[in-house]
């Protein structure tokens, strides 16, 4: 069974739509500033990476009522997707279309505004949507419904790692009766609970400077910029989408693993061992690989355990590194989506974005950072790593068509 | 065929008793432990019944900043968790080292909603201003956020370093969190998967929103019988909480170390009905086609079915929606089928149940007995199977199917047979 | 208390449950079926929260199922409400 990506769906804050992100992605444009939807001035983190685009015009105004913004960024995501894979979903088998998508957070904002309800004016203002419109199954919900896809559908939750396990999951429901799966994550928690919340990480920056707050792999690197957005993919299975006349897909799913950490300090972590396992799910030796899209925490600490990975790995400086979410944020489990997605269109166009805003990389981590500019690189196979709070390691491999 | 799964341990955290034994007792006995909220003042609601479970995080070893910190949540998981493991025998820690061979998958539907919903309390001032304060909000308030922070604690504390993940399909998570990891030994990610299901939801908003759609029951005279699957006077569910893993292991390297197999693990399918978010089509077409899947993948006609394990939720919508999908999936064999509902004991813990009910389907199987359905005493014309009422039944179970039905369209099917019946 | 107009209905199952399928005029709107309208069951049990969050009351169960379209709930609901 062979898994390629047929078609795209890209919700960023530097750009809606594939070929804006992408333009943007390649001029190495940050989009980091002050949100807007919400007066962050009085609290520690003042910086997000917020998408510019009124979303709740391009939702049916029947559903807004019963949608939080992170599902109508999804169902918007979705909808692009499919028409980007030219797919009709009335006009495919419907057991055999899946939703797969992962979630971090669930509906926050819809659920800030019914918390608030429910503790300044009492129950009988609980809005009857709220059971289902913020919890973590809402979006897979809310597509299947919206384009009567009826085959096997779920969320995984892994905080970042789980926007790259529901890639895993797309290989397996398409080993079994799906032959299409709509994948990914879109996550948003961009209010002031979920700010508070995501504060609480201990890993976002408190700077002010759009430019120096989210420094992945650089000497000045003092945390994490919180973004929303991600990326929807239409997986299909390689022979359904030649039957239906897709003759040039995006790339294939190629290898995929999961590993966790251990509690125990003397034990190794598991992010080498993720890469390991995605290469070998692959087929590839790390010398195939032409390009790795890093995790790029944005701690000193845990840039210097990625790099050491990847040292480990590929040999230092042997392979080109990048990290396009230093201008947009880490997204939740977004974010890894977002990068398979530029994975596959940095292959299409045989090129490696820059890290934006990065300007000193720490040469002792030994990792060959793009940054200033995007390179031209041949090269027919992606590594993405995500690593999710709490100990969760993901890797994904795509690979040219 | 791939791989197959036996269950070799289980661990339950229940309403009516913690632990494997008095989940059982309660259920056999045909008791209820549904009862007026105690947790906070239920005044204010239209729902006041729910299943809680009598749990002391002290007793169970947790620390005073645990029984605080760790939500209610990833403390079941993790009693439930532990149960599992010992009575398995085996643990990730063992010295063979396998922990890369372990994986976790655990279900939940709504995560650390009770700690969301306390903290939110406090932040907001009572609910008093929308740009909440930071200054209050507390370093866990993250793993709150992060509902994947209870899969990690259970990963985390027992030592797992294989493919880890919180699932969440509404209310079928808990069936399908166990069918995940199935898969998951099935295709050789894993030899070995800590899975099961966790939710702990008896907390104002998560009472305030079902009371808004009017799907849990307004019996709150009589808690005791609030819960009335399938029986013609049901009103809606009653909430529950609860959690129950499994240890689940390659069948051959069970059998290999001569582990005590409770049962199989056999099938598992699931499917949407791309419907509504709340609403269920009468004639229950996508979980018979679940059904229909599940059975098939087990290679077992529906004729072997002897138990249903239903997901009956007792509110009108639901019992008729999943009569109707049994009878289509399994003809008039569906008629001479016991079908019943804990539900009507424990209540409905959201994620959570579908673990508690494929707990009940092990034990049913091993220890040769029906759970019944409580409470049930008038029958509703459109509800006409035999749903076992309000007393256990000893029956020789070879195949027991457990089906479930979720917010968001999820329709899943297990099967669990006594181990050797596929072969 | 304060009666509900129709108009006020209309404006309520809007923000509960978006826009109207079909455009009638007011009368027809009033008497049309909730399904032909567009409003599933989960909208009506919205429009009735929005109700008791503005008019700051608390309505029994029995309010939506006796009403099958938007003239029959402006009935039981001022029945409630100037009770």
């Amino acid at each position: 069974m062979t898994a390629v990506v047929t078609g795209l769906g890209v919700l960023a804050p530097t750009g809606a739509g594939v070929e804006t992100y992408w333009a943007a992605t390649l001029a190495g444009r940050s989009a980091l500033a002050p949100p807007t939807r919400f007066d962050a001035t009085g609290y520690p983190h003042r910086l997000a990476g917020e998408i510019d685009l009124d979303v709740a015009a391009l939702v049916p105004r029947r559903l807004l009522a019963q949608t939080d913004h992170m599902t109508r960024l999804a169902l918007v995501a979705a909808e692009w997707a499919l028409a980007d894979a030219v797919l009709e979903p009335a006009e495919q088998p419907e057991y055999a279309m899946s939703v797969a998508t992962a979630c971090s957070s669930g509906g926050f904002e819809f659920g800030q505004r019914e918390l608030q309800k429910l503790w300044g004016h009492g129950p009988h203002q609980v809005s009857a949507y709220q059971s289902f419109a913020w919890f973590y199954a809402v979006n897979t919900g809310q597509i299947s419904i919206r384009h009567g896809m009826r085959g096997p559908s779920g969320v995984l939750v892994a905080e970042q790692a789980g926007g790259l396990d529901v890639l895993g999951q797309a290989r397996r429901l398409l080993r079994g009766p799906a032959a299409l799966v709509v994948s990914g994550a879109v996550d948003a928690s961009l209010c002031p609970w979920g700010w508070v919340a995501t504060g609480t990480s201990g890993r976002v920056s408190t700077s002010d400077d759009s430019a120096r707050a989210f420094l992945p792999f650089d000497a000045a690197a003092g945390g994490h910029v919180v973004g929303e957005g991600g990326a929807l993919l239409v997986v299909e299975e390689a022979a359904a989408a030649a039957a239906r006349g897709v003759t040039r897909p995006y790339g294939t799913v190629a290898g995929y693993a999961a590993t966790f950490d251990p509690r125990d300090p003397r034990r190794e972590p598991g992010l080498r061992r993720a890469v390991v396992g995605a290469l070998a799910d692959a087929g590839l030796e790390p010398s195939d690989v032409g390009v790795v899209y890093a995790d790029a925490a944005g701690t000193p600490e845990l840039d210097e355990q990625e790099a050491a990975a990847l040292r480990d790995v590929f040999g230092a400086n042997r392979v080109p590194v990048t990290a396009p979410k230093a201008g947009v944020g880490r997204l939740s489990s977004g974010g890894g989506p977002l990068d398979v997605a530029t994975a596959l269109l940095g292959l299409r166009d045989a090129v490696v974005p820059p890290t934006p805003n990065v300007t000193a990389p720490r040469p002792d981590l030994g990792l060959d950072l793009v940054v200033g500019g995007a390179r031209e690189v041949e090269h027919d196979a992606a590594l993405v790593l995500a690593r999710g709070q709490g100990g969760f390691n993901a890797a994904v491999v795509v690979t040219r068509p | 065929m791939g791989r197959r799964v036996a269950i070799t341990g289980i661990g339950v955290v229940a309403p009516g008793g913690i632990g494997v034994e008095p989940f059982w007792d309660l259920l056999t006995a045909g008791r209820t432990a549904t009862r007026t909220i105690s947790f906070f003042d239920p005044t204010p609601f239209r729902s006041r019944v729910a299943a809680e479970a009598d749990f002391d995080p002290a007793r169970h070893g947790f620390d005073a900043r645990e029984a605080v910190e760790l939500d209610r949540s990833a403390q079941f998981a993790v009693v439930a968790a532990r149960e599992a493991l010992a009575h398995s025998g085996i643990a990730p820690t063992d010295p063979d080292d396998r922990a890369h061979r372990w994986g976790v998958t655990v279900g939940s539907a709504v995560g650390a909603t009770m700690g969301l919903d306390r903290e939110y309390a406090v932040v907001s001032e009572g609910g008093s201003r929308w740009l909440v304060d930071h200054t209050r909000a507390p370093a866990r308030l993250f793993d709150y956020f992060v509902p994947s922070s209870i899969s990690a604690e259970v990963a985390g504390r027992f030592g797992v370093e294989g493919p880890v993940a919180m699932l969440s399909a509404g209310c079928t998570s808990g069936l399908d969190a166990v069918g995940h990891a199935a898969a998951l030994i099935a295709e050789g990610s894993a030899d070995v998967m800590l899975a099961g299901a966790t939710d702990a939801p008896i907390s104002p908003i998560t009472v305030a929103c079902f009371d808004a759609i009017k799907a849990t029951t307004a019996r709150n005279d009589d808690p005791a019988t609030a819960s009335r699957p399938f029986d013609g006077t049901r009103d809606g569910f009653v909430l529950g909480e609860g959690a129950a893993m499994f240890v689940l292991e390659e069948l051959d390297a069970a059998r290999a170390r001569g582990a005590t197999i409770v049962a199989e693990l056999a099938a598992h399918a699931s499917r949407c009905n791309a419907f509504h978010m709340t609403g269920l089509r009468a004639d229950g077409r996508e979980m018979s086609v679940a059904i229909d899947a599940a059975l098939a993948d087990a290679k077992l006609d529906p004729e072997r079915v002897d138990h249903v394990n239903a997901h009956g939720s007792g509110t009108v919508q639901n019992d008729r929606h999943e009569t109707a999908a049994v009878k289509r999936s399994l003809g008039e064999h569906a008629r001479r089928t016991p079908m019943s509902s804990i539900k009507s004991m424990i209540g409905h813990s959201l994620g959570a149940i579908g673990s508690l009910e494929l707990a009940a389907c092990a034990l049913a199987v091993d220890r040769g007995v029906v759970p019944p359905t409580a409470n049930y005493a008038v029958p509703d014309p459109q509800c006409d199977l035999d749903y076992v009422p309000r007393e256990a039944r000893p029956a020789d179970l070879d195949v027991v199917l457990s089906v479930g039905s979720g917010f968001g369209g999820f329709q899943s099917a297990v099967v669990v047979t006594r181990e050797g019946v596929l072969g | 208390m304060r009666s509900l107009t129709g108009p006020e209905l209309a404006a309520l199952l809007s923000d509960a449950g978006g826009p109207p399928d079909v455009t009638l005029d007011p009368e027809a709107f009033m008497s049309t079926p909730f399904a032909d309208l567009g409003y599933d069951s989960l909208a009506v049990l919205e429009t009735l929260t929005l109700v008791q969050a503005r008019w700051g009351v608390s309505l029994p169960d029995d309010v939506v199922a006796a009403a099958t379209n938007p003239a029959d709930l402006l009935v039981v609901l001022n029945r409630e409400l100037v009770a």
